[in-house]
């Protein structure tokens, strides 16, 4: 019998390893240096990691004591992890739809990983009581009511829905 | 380069320590001795706390009543954190060692759950612990039972832990006509700041009943007793508050142990569907904004390939124009399309007195 803290290390290690094989890849893009497949590395260890994601979420509510979200640490870990997967998908999307990899892409890669790695050292905190990162402010949430969520929301579709739509044109125009 | 890279790599694993504590805790939990393992890293490099440990508890008990037991730790010595983890177990094997398995029913932990595995803080100043749990007693028989502690050190370099030796418990069955609290009375462990607490007293073979309670080891103070039941002061802030009854009736007269009332601060709320509805929407927002970023490298790229400068594409579509043509025509065998590239040279020449 396996105990649901082992499984979020072993969980936790995945997403932690593929995003920082990630994050070292888009850091070699953005240098222009380094193996051709870089790109492709980046990409995939990124997919890997957001994959392996669910896995540790799950059983890191299984492992943590308590119940719910009862420590501003879970809520920063939940809001670090969920942007960090939306920068992921989206860089992801983008690269399957044959976009260049510019710096800013390989900046957002970056950020993404950086998140990723922020969130495994709250989790530490949580855990552990110990982190490097004691200059952040862990402790406070940045909570916005649910009306500005909903705003958020909405944005972040059209965004999606129109660049969907250009890309369709740019696609459709490049075709005839 | 590659020499300060392994500077700088040195030194991060030279400011690292090696550690097996856990200066987080575990959390309070029914866990075996050691925690099977899990707990510190590795049970076999934990060092021997200096702790002294000391169980407190009747030597007889009735079967089937309610009792408490107090672990009392002192010069713990604990990490940063202060927490100390107390195990209250019934051998040292490290298997089936939990009071269940020996037939004990933890009514409250010292926190107010039913864990046999808890976690308090030491003060620095005092540097001691006293862990009670509320139990009911097994089947008549000898028991034992025992303490373990598990604590981190100031250094953060080695985790501890520490054992009590066995204590021996005769449990015997009460006579039928004890004064006693019924079977199916559970004692409250835990309440909220500015709750009132009324309890209502459940009992077997009991004339009247008086109850008496007191702070955490301060004075008793009486309780009004109504209709069996009675209510405990508000509380007005964290702390534990510990209450007994004097139980007289035909057999001889009982006084139970102290029960423990807990009062915990309120933890740290959040309204989860908007803290959900956040991170959906970040997520959306971030997947939606990295899509729509228009690409620079586009432009970078064209202008990296971009050899406008060195190669002028007017050359190519503005030939260069057509040198006079002598008065006396083109010379022989040439036609128009030479004359207008090597026309210029033939003129040139002529002028410098050559010949073609």
């Amino acid at each position: 019998m396996i105990s649901s803290g082992t499984l979020h290390v072993i969980s936790t290690e995945l997403v932690v390893g593929m995003f920082a094989l990630a994050g070292i890849s888009f850091l070699m893009c953005a240098l222009d240096k380094g193996p051709e497949a870089r790109e492709s590395i980046a990409h995939w260890a990124l997919l890997g990691g957001l994959l392996a994601t669910p896995l540790a979420i799950i059983t890191g509510v299984n492992a943590a004591p308590g119940d719910g979200l009862d420590n501003p640490l879970l809520a920063n870990k939940l809001l670090l992890s969920m942007t960090a997967t939306g920068l992921s998908l989206g860089l992801i999307i983008k690269w399957k739809r044959g976009a260049a990899i510019d710096r800013i892409h390989a900046g957002i890669g970056m950020i993404a990983t950086g998140l990723i790695m922020t969130t495994a050292s709250i989790g530490g905190e949580f855990s552990r009581g110990e982190t490097l990162l004691f200059f952040l402010p862990k402790e406070i949430v940045f909570l916005f009511p649910k009306w500005a969520s909903i705003i958020i929301l909405i944005l972040g579709l059209i965004l999606i829905v129109k660049s969907t739509i250009q890309h369709r044109v740019r696609a459709g125009t490049s075709i005839s | 380069m590659r020499f300060r890279l392994v500077i700088i790599l040195s030194l991060l694993l030279a400011s690292s320590a090696l550690s097996s504590a856990n200066p987080g805790g575990e959390g309070d939990e029914i866990r075996s001795m050691e925690c099977g393992g899990s707990c510190h890293g590795d049970p076999g490099q934990n060092g021997i706390s200096s702790a002294s440990i000391e169980l407190e508890i009747s030597d007889e008990v009735w079967s089937g009543l309610l009792t408490t037991i107090t672990i009392h730790v002192n010069g713990s010595n604990p990490s940063e954190s202060r927490l100390v983890g107390a195990f209250l177990l019934t051998n040292d094997q490290g298997a089936k060692d939990t009071p269940a398995h020996d037939g004990w029913q933890i009514i409250a932990d010292p926190n107010g759950g039913l864990s046999n595995y808890v976690e308090m803080e030491s003060s620095r100043g005092s540097d001691s612990l006293s862990f009670t749990w509320t139990l009911r007693a097994p089947q008549g028989g000898q028991h034992s039972l025992m303490a373990a502690i598990h604590h981190g050190s100031d250094s953060g370099g080695i985790a501890f832990i520490g054992k009590s030796p066995l204590s021996q418990i005769s449990v015997v069955d009460p006579p039928e006509n004890l004064p006693r609290l019924s079977g199916d009375f559970s004692p409250p462990a835990n309440r909220d700041i500015g709750e009132q607490l009324t309890i209502t007293l459940e009992t077997e073979n009991v004339d009247s009943f008086i109850v008496e309670y007191r702070l955490e080891g301060g004075t008793p103070i009486d309780l009004a007793v109504k209709d069996g039941k009675f209510t405990l002061p508000v509380a007005v802030n964290a702390g534990v508050i510990e209450w007994r009854a004097l139980l007289e009736g035909e057999g001889p007269d009982q006084t139970t142990p102290w029960f423990r009332v807990v009062t915990q601060e309120d933890g740290w709320q959040v309204d989860e569907p908007t803290l959900f509805l956040q991170g959906f929407a970040l997520l959306i927002l971030g997947a939606g904004l990295v899509l729509l970023q228009r690409p620079t490298s586009d432009d970078e790229n064209l202008k990296k390939y971009d050899q406008t400068p060195a190669f002028s594409t007017g050359e190519l579509n503005n030939p260069s124009p057509l040198p006079p043509i002598p008065v006396t025509g083109l010379p022989a065998g040439w036609n128009m399309e030479q004359w207008q590239h090597y026309g210029q040279q033939y003129l040139d020449d002529l002028v410098r007195g050559g010949s073609i």
